[in-house]
């Protein structure tokens, strides 16, 4: 009805404005309106080929991009189905549920995959039969394929691809110059290793506030308590009542007291990374991403180096726990052309194009027949295959929408030591 | 004038595009948004049919949704901290720049200059040019001093929001100098001589017979700074990780766009409530428009 | 002499006045310093950038980045669609305002009252009150992606306003012209487009230039309604510019599309600024 009402209205300006005009002035405005708008909506698919739509989390300058586009490109030379992708950035994650909801004609679409299988369950395509029918579960890496079996109840609902892994990044060249040996294992160590980069001369360690520092807390919190237990401490408040989140608070402190992060840190993304690019800090905990970011901020030349964090003195989790992930692909339910949409999604994810990929953003290969990672991360594949259990994005700091802006301000106060870690327990524990 | 057939034919058609246009881009959308406020809705698309109705119990939840209060307590001190700043210095600009100064033109249009450029380029340079605590201005000028102060990040922790507040007035100050200076020129320059006649200082003369006569004009200003604030949005997605809401600078707007768009964590999506915000807002420039028209007379002089 | 006397007194007078001078001369230069800070910084690299060495040009003047910024950055489709939105905006917010401003202004009839006030009320409706069902709307009508649906919501946007302002303009036209008209036999529709639509020249440039530049500014609206790469204005294409620069680094190139963006409204603000300024403090008196 409103639909009705709605072109109605459109239709009497339209007709008013030409009946009106006495000259044809007005009309003319809206001629090139409609011409200067062609190719924005989806034509339906004509019958020479199929087109395919698919809606992009990239920027279009982005390398993963101009790969993408390459292997669509081959796509339709070698099937004749046309993929019209959309550069929506990251913005998508915002946008594409509404659009579903409206009916919009779109086919397939890329995310975080932990957001496609838990948030985007309803919209996607059940994607188990087709991963078998196309021998895909052997080129998927294992932690990735159970991790996102383990969000829903059954089948598969995203292919993963751009898998990445995360830890402390550090720059050998300056660990062997401060005597460094060994990396650190446990904490203690690692606030060793901390003084003795202080006492040569550089900063330790750097973050940025937002992911960095939630990334920081995670992992500490992580270690003491495990993925379980974080769920446990923001969904049912208990950072009072678990001594692991006060320990945690209290290890995060230590380190930005003793002056062992750089004096910016926690920087604005992405000042605090660049410091190792400029060589002025020499670790940071981040994700497999980070080193070709600095690459590319920076121009830096460095001989990367790659260790977990460390474990901490009874805790739950030792070092073959981490957080890894990877962007996903989805496949719309409602798309008409689901397997084609699929097999569209298969020559991205695997075999050259997924090569390609990998050497453009120094980013772990999604394939694994492609056993070569590329240099910049290559220090942390020996870890990535002792791995035993996953963490979620930032260990589940980030997840409950409720209060995950509430500990992000608190983590931030307390790695800028404007509060201690007893203030950060009280407060956190105060929000219901 | 005489109202034959033609006449009338010719109302009716210049009149229905403006209205017809009107009639669809707001009453239609806030009627729909008022409606929608009281009813139980998820996706911004549902059918009507698919709503359910429950009073008032959006706005309870939102008087309950700390995230929601703490929005609005920002809002209130854009509201309130930002509007004294950008009044107070535009009115003094205004009042330096029609004092007979030199350049008039050139500093007016330069202090207007913020204005015509686009929001994000605008925060850019702000934020890199000036707030960068590596190679940013206020760094250097401390560094200069030897102060401590140029280790400061200005773009995190409590300095956040002020960092942001600051940028956004400066913006703001030419479109307020603006109106001041064009009121200011209309009062007529015969009482300012009489004052000068009778020994009132400059100051005084501002005080005494400016500030008074500019009343409505003030008034006009607070109301576009309200609708202004209302409208906070671009500025604090600038200020912010991306596609993350903060804390320090997190604002009603924003937070109607998370919750009907949103994705933010597992977060539900509720589209009512985010009509909600919006009618919420609504009223609160509504409210501060006839409270301001209650004890604010208007101007003596008429413009 | 006496020249000499009224330079000297000028000079005099500016001096009392130098308080205020700096005051405005501060801010000024800051301005000022802070756009050519972004001009430099735009001819330069990320690495000397982020070192602070931006000013030195120790490696010569980048242009490449402009290069870059307009076709790999994807900033001249954002130009374009910018342009085409606020010019096409422009033009139709004028043709469907003026004549319902002539009207308001002219014709006594049911409703002229209800219709003025309503305009007024319309202009400070905030747009997070419109956003939610315009979105449903075009969503249901499978018109998301589509340049014409922006550009309708544009025109409609700005209808209140620029009817409210040019029914004032109409309303300070003498009527004499339209009765002499009016007495030679001319049709009431061509005397508008004739004899008001000429006569009101100098209002419709002013609401005009007002309504492309607060078009061109915007930001939510295009947000929502132009969400893809090649639909894109210029204020969200520069901030995915900003995002993927995160990623990518070239900060060079980011400084160089934020001069492209504001190139053109400063360009245009300098060579129009006697009619921009009064066209905002008209809009701003009137409220």
């Amino acid at each position: 009805m409103k639909k009705i009402i709605a072109l109605l209205l459109v239709l009497v300006m339209a007709v008013s404005l030409v009946a009106c005009g006495g000259s044809s002035e007005p009309a003319v405005t809206e001629a090139p309106d409609a011409e200067a708008a062609p190719a924005a909506t989806q034509a339906p698919a004509a019958d020479a080929g199929i087109e395919l739509t698919y809606w992009s989390m990239w920027n279009s300058t982005e390398g993963q991009a101009k790969v993408i586009q390459e292997a669509a490109d081959a796509y339709y030379a070698s099937t004749g189905i046309k993929v019209n992708i959309e550069w929506k950035g990251r913005d998508v994650k915002n946008l594409i549920q509404p659009a579903l909801d409206a009916g919009e004609k779109i086919d397939l679409f890329d995310q975080d995959y932990a957001f496609i299988s838990k948030n985007c369950t309803n919209y996607v395509a059940d994607v188990s039969e087709m991963v078998t029918a196309a021998g895909l579960e052997e080129h998927i890496l294992p932690v990735l394929y159970t991790t996102a079996q383990s969000y829903i109840e059954s089948g598969l609902k995203v292919i993963p691809y751009q898998p990445y892994t995360s830890g402390v990044w550090y720059n050998r060249a300056m660990f062997e110059a401060a005597g460094v040996e060994e990396v650190p294992e446990t904490f203690d160590e690692l606030l060793d290793v901390c003084q003795k980069l202080k006492d040569y001369g550089v900063n330790p360690m750097t973050c940025d506030q937002g992911d960095g520092t939630a990334l920081l807390m995670g992992y500490q919190l992580g270690r003491y308590v495990g993925q379980a237990g974080v769920y446990d401490i923001i969904d049912n408040c208990k950072w009072a009542e678990v001594p692991g989140a006060l320990k945690a608070a209290e290890d995060i402190y230590t380190l930005f007291a003793n002056g062992y992060m750089s004096p910016y840190a926690p920087s604005t993304y992405p000042d605090g990374q660049n410091e190792l690019g400029f060589e002025e800090s020499a670790m940071l905990l981040q994700a497999s991403w980070v080193p070709n970011e600095i690459v590319q901020n920076t121009g830096a030349q460095l001989d990367w180096g790659f260790f977990p964090w460390p474990a901490v003195e009874g805790g739950v989790n030792g070092t073959d726990a981490g957080m890894v992930g990877a962007q996903g692909y989805g496949i719309v339910e409602a798309s008409e052309h689901k397997q084609e949409a699929f097999d569209f999604v298969v020559t991205v994810v695997t075999g050259e194009y997924d090569l390609k990929m990998a050497e453009a953003v120094s980013s772990i290969p999604a394939d694994t027949a492609n056993v070569t990672w590329p240099a910049a991360v290559a220090g942390a594949e020996p870890y990535f295959k002792l791995m035993s259990e996953s963490y979620d994005w930032a260990v589940g700091l980030q997840d409950n929408a409720d209060y995950k802006d509430y500990i992000q301000d608190a983590i931030e106060r307390l790695c800028k030591t404007e509060i201690d870690p007893d203030t950060f327990i009280a407060e956190l524990a105060a929000l219901k | 004038m005489l109202q034959n057939k033609q006449t009338k034919q010719m109302i009716f058609c210049f009149m229905a595009p403006a209205v017809a246009f009107f009639l669809l881009i707001y009453l239609y959308p806030v009627a729909r948004t008022v409606a929608m406020s009281f009813f139980h809705a998820e996706g911004m698309s549902d059918a009507v049919k698919t709503w359910e109705w429950c009073g008032l119990e959006n706005y309870l939840t939102l008087f309950k949704t700390s995230i929601f209060l703490d929005s609005m307590k920002n809002m209130l001190k854009i509201w309130i901290y930002g509007g004294v700043i950008t009044m107070v210095i535009a009115m003094l600009f205004a009042a330096i720049l029609t004092s007979g100064v030199k350049f008039r033109g050139f500093y007016r249009a330069v202090i207007y200059i913020p204005n015509i450029i686009n929001a994000v380029a605008m925060a850019t340079m702000w934020i890199s040019a000036i707030f960068n605590k590596r190679f940013g201005f206020l760094h250097n000028l401390f560094e200069f001093f030897g102060s401590d102060l140029a280790k400061m990040d200005y773009l995190s922790g409590t300095a956040k929001f002020w960092s942001l507040l600051v940028a956004f007035c400066f913006g703001s100050v030419g479109y307020y100098m603006l109106i001041y200076m064009s009121g200011i020129e209309r009062i007529s320059g015969d009482i300012y001589e009489a004052a000068t006649i009778d020994g009132a200082s400059k100051a005084q003369q501002f005080f005494r017979i400016t500030l008074p006569l500019l009343r409505g004009v003030i008034k006009n200003c607070i109301v576009f700074w309200t609708i202004g604030t209302v409208g906070f949005f671009v500025w604090s997605q600038m200020w912010s990780a991306p596609l993350a809401s903060d804390l320090p600078t997190i604002t009603p707007f924003v937070y109607m766009y998370t919750i009907t768009f949103g994705t933010q964590g597992n977060t539900e999506r509720n589209a009512s409530l985010g009509a909600t915000v919006g009618v919420l807002m609504t009223l609160i420039v509504l409210l501060v428009f006839f409270v301001l028209n209650r004890f604010v007379k208007d101007d003596d002089v008429e413009f | 002499m006496k020249r000499n006397s009224a330079s000297h007194l000028e000079l005099k007078k500016q001096m009392r006045l130098l308080p205020g001078h700096l005051i405005v001369g501060l801010w000024c230069l800051f301005t000022i310093g802070m756009l050519a800070w972004i001009a430099a910084a735009s001819l330069s690299t990320s690495p000397e950038i982020m070192r602070g060495d931006a000013l030195k040009f120790e490696t010569g003047f980048h242009f490449e980045n402009y290069v870059k910024a307009w076709g790999a950055n994807n900033i001249s489709v954002f130009f374009m669609n910018s342009l085409l939105y606020a010019t096409s905006a422009m033009v139709g917010s004028l043709l469907v305002s003026a004549p319902a401003a002539y009207i308001l202004s002219r014709f006594v009839f049911k409703g002229n009252n209800v219709i003025r006030s309503s305009f007024v009320m319309a202009m400070s409706v905030p747009h997070i009150m419109i956003v939610l069902p315009l979105f449903s709307l075009t969503t249901q009508m499978a018109l998301t992606g589509n340049k014409l649906v922006l550009i309708l919501i544009y025109i409609g946007m700005q209808v209140p306003y620029t009817t409210t302002f040019l029914t004032t303009f109409f309303g300070n036209l003498s009527r004499g012209y339209e009765e002499a008209a009016s007495i030679d036999g001319c049709p009431p529709m061509k005397i508008f487009w004739k004899i008001m639509m000429p006569l009101a020249q100098p209002g419709m440039v002013t609401v005009g230039i007002f309504n492309f530049m607060s078009i061109w500014n915007e930001y939510f609206l295009s947000l929502i309604f132009a969400s893809s790469e090649k639909n894109m204005s210029v204020g969200p294409g520069l901030k995915s510019v900003l995002t993927a620069m995160q990623y990518t680094g070239d900060w060079g190139g980011l400084f160089a599309a934020v001069v492209i963006v504001f190139l053109p409204t400063l360009l245009l603000f300098i060579c129009l600024s006697k009619t921009i300024i009064g066209g905002i403090t008209a809009g701003g008196m009137k409220g």
